[in-house]
């Protein structure tokens, strides 16, 4: 019974690996329902909903995912960096973007493409794009606008990239590897589960067979009947010599 | 209903019968022993007839206690659960060399009346182990259907316990390695009996 109880724990530590895996550990928390993470407070409630909700509309009815970041500051992270760290926490989609923003600085806001796209575009002409875009973005007056204007950019350069045969290939691909890999985690954990239950079930089998031949070879035994006959006018016992003497 | 087939005892018997009084062998169905003339008369002129109810231990000499007549009983009772056809008897008695163990179970088992709720069946298959206090010598009467299947010298080893244990002065000890050993010897019975109705059945 043992071996079951190890099985069951076993199992289940197995699968609970923690959905919150990917949010677990990092240091902002998890994503903000609306795509935009302001804990500087630069931009007012209306602000952070105007920017929003486009970006939660491109979300729902295209899978490009937009998601807006404003910094106090990075220490000397370069900001690719802290981009990708927000892309792989939050990110709900291949194709998406990170458009980080620190208040006050001259080279910001950054638009910051996911793998998929960083991955599949040639380089060059993806930090052309990205480049104009974001001057674009940072000729804008105000730090609100700026962020705007550089939510906008992303999504449409996500929008354009995203018609393109590469990348739709690209994704399609990337859904193919993900599935497969999934599927073989799911293989492994099941024939490793299987593997285990076995070899908890065969002592169990064992001990099933042992008791059952100990049951079966421990019952009442009978002798055939006989047709007595008598001797020496004995009614039931005409005696014999066992006899042991001390 | 269905019927319950009864052999022949000389189909399964593993030896001959001797007479209890002088150890000639003798016919199952002889009336007499032709050597000396025994009968179950005769043992009736040599003990009486009144024996006392032969219960399942019959202790007329005080020689266990109450606590090790509840171990010999749980003995017995275990016993049963294994071969639930023989019924054993044990008797403590205070005999001396003189008398023959042989003759005074073979009075006990025949004379002795039937205990409430025993039949004839269970007389026939009661074993009587008797053992003397005085002289320490044990001995196994047997009725009629569990003569058969065990022979005198099949129960050697099992008094031969008793006996040792009786030397050692452990009365207890001699009652419960017997039916130990007997046990034995009866497992070995039951399989040679399975096996002879095997090789008929195949015949």
């Amino acid at each position: 019974m043992s071996a079951l109880r190890y099985l069951i724990i076993f199992l289940s530590l197995t699968f609970a690996v923690s959905a919150d895996q990917a949010q677990s550990g990092f240091k902002y928390g998890e994503r903000p329902t609306n795509s935009v993470f302001d804990p500087t407070g630069i931009l007012t409630v209306k602000e952070a909903d105007e920017i929003a909700t486009p970006l939660v509309e491109i979300l729902k009815n295209e899978e490009i995912d937009v998601i807006v970041v404003v910094l106090p500051e990075i220490g000397t992270a370069p900001p690719l960096h802290v981009a990708r760290g927000f892309a792989e926490k939050w990110s709900q989609t291949e194709i998406n973007a990170v458009v980080l923003h620190i208040p006050g600085q001259e080279d910001s806001p950054w638009i910051f493409p996911g793998k998929v796209m960083s991955s599949t575009l040639p380089p060059d002409v993806m930090r052309q794009s990205l480049e104009e875009a974001e001057s674009r973005a940072r000729a804008e007056p105000s730090e609100f606008s700026k962020i705007k204007a550089a939510s906008i950019e992303a999504a449409d350069v996500m929008r354009f990239w995203k018609g393109s045969e590469v990348i739709r290939d690209e994704v399609k691909i990337s859904r193919q590897l993900q599935a497969r890999l999934i599927f073989e985690q799911r293989d492994r954990l099941i024939k490793l589960s299987l593997g285990i239950g076995a070899a908890a079930l065969i002592p169990l089998i064992f001990g099933a067979v042992f008791f059952f031949v100990r049951i079966k070879s421990s019952g009442a035994k009978r002798f055939p009947d006989l047709r007595v006959t008598h001797r020496l006018g004995a009614p039931y016992s005409g005696g014999n010599n066992a006899v042991s003497g001390s | 209903m269905s019927e319950i087939r009864e052999f022949s005892p000389k189909r399964f018997a593993i030896a001959s019968v001797t007479c209890p009084s002088c150890q000639i062998r003798i016919e199952r169905d002889t009336k007499w022993c032709e050597a000396c003339g025994f009968t179950g008369s005769k043992s009736m002129d040599m003990f009486g007839e009144n024996p006392p109810p032969l219960l399942p231990i019959l202790d007329v000499v005080d020689l266990w206690t109450p606590k090790e007549q509840k171990k010999i009983a749980s003995a017995v009772k275990a016993f049963g659960k294994r071969f639930p056809q023989i019924k054993w008897r044990i008797c403590a008695v205070m005999l001396g060399a003189e008398v023959s163990l042989p003759v005074f179970g073979f009075w006990l088992m025949n004379v002795c009346p039937l205990n409430t709720g025993e039949t004839e069946e269970d007389r026939e298959w009661t074993v009587l182990l008797l053992v003397d206090g005085k002289t320490g010598n044990t001995s196994v009467t047997t009725g009629y259907r569990a003569e058969v299947w065990l022979s005198d010298e099949n129960w050697v080893p099992a008094l031969a316990e008793a006996s040792s244990a009786m030397r050692q002065g452990d009365t207890l000890q001699a009652v419960t390695n017997f039916l130990k050993t007997a046990k034995a010897s009866f497992e070995k019975a039951w399989k040679r009996s399975q096996a002879q109705l095997k090789q008929e059945a195949a015949s």
